[in-house]
């Protein structure tokens, strides 16, 4: 009998300063930038939204929802669209905007170390931190990130 | 899930916005409207048998403006009266022309009657916001102006 796969398939989305580590599961799909519409109203972190597979997504900065600057499109940017938080409607996929291509990442206890949790911003929206080969990535709090959404 | 309504197409300070037609109770040119020279909150007038009803100025940020180059104001059914946002332009789409799905903005409401927007038309990669008629009477009220 084979020992259990307890690796985890991630995705290292590339952030300015920082990055997150995100399970591959969550991500519907990395796209370029679009035209993107603004949102009248809405916070600084919603940076608009985009037309994608007959859907409207609003794209968000990561960065300035854990109060840092807000991020912006630049040329190398990507837009990784993730499906809809639990309990939302089955159409309203998000998307965060990645300041460069994401790289994927297969991730397991022996891969993996924690970071210490004093060197990773004072968010909700970081459910813990952890360093793969001496990179260190941010693991957002899923739940925290609804309530955020959609207070 | 297309929705079959028909819907008008504003132009706010440059940028398109589609509000349900069902929603207007009017469709004014500036001409016959009475200019508000004030610097408050109301750019013009519609004279009524009742009263007069408000129309208001937003600038791309949904915040009170006094735009220069407005064509049309369109009222909307608040009840009791009509409260009314003028455009540059506004021009009805004809019933197959939009197909609108829903559309939740993220984050807290701007006003306290709720987000502005609820629906969104997608037409490729192009998207115009649907704007929710309750919440903006609610918001476009709350900005003063009474008959």
């Amino acid at each position: 009998m084979s020992a259990v796969d307890d690796r985890i398939h991630s995705l290292e989305i590339p952030l300015i300063g920082c990055s997150l580590l995100v399970p591959s599961a969550a991500v519907a799909e990395v796209t370029n930038p679009t035209t993107l519409h603004p949102v009248p109203g809405g916070p600084a972190w919603l940076l608009g939204v985009v037309g994608w597979r007959a859907q409207a997504v609003s794209l968000v900065s990561f960065e300035g929802m854990i109060g840092k600057a807000v991020s912006n499109p630049q040329p190398t940017s990507k837009i990784v669209v993730f499906y809809p938080v639990s309990g939302r409607r089955a159409g309203d996929f998000y998307a965060i905007l990645s300041a460069s291509e994401p790289r994927p990442q297969s991730v397991s206890a022996n891969t993996l170390e924690i970071e210490d949790p004093s060197l990773l911003p004072d968010s909700p929206l970081i459910a813990t931190g952890v360093r793969i080969k001496s990179r260190s990535m941010m693991i957002p709090d899923f739940d925290a990130l609804h309530s955020a959404f959609y207070p | 899930m297309a929705d079959s309504s028909q819907y008008l197409c504003l132009i706010v300070d440059q940028a398109e916005y589609l509000l349900p037609s069902n929603a207007s109770v009017a469709i004014e040119q500036r001409d016959a409207l009475t200019a508000e020279r004030g610097l408050g909150a109301v750019v013009a007038w519609r004279q009524t048998r009742q009263g007069r009803w408000p129309a208001f100025g937003l600038n791309a940020f949904f915040q009170v403006s006094r735009p220069a180059h407005w064509q049309r104001a369109v009222f909307l059914d608040g009840g009791t009266d009509a409260v009314g946002l003028v455009a540059d332009e506004v021009r009805l789409l004809g019933r197959t022309d939009a197909h609108v799905v829903p559309f939740a903005p993220l984050g807290p409401p701007p006003t306290r009657f709720g987000h502005l927007f609820n629906a969104a038309w997608v037409d490729g990669q192009s998207v115009t916001l649907v704007l929710d008629p309750r919440s903006l009477v609610g918001y476009l009220r709350s900005l003063g102006g009474s008959a």
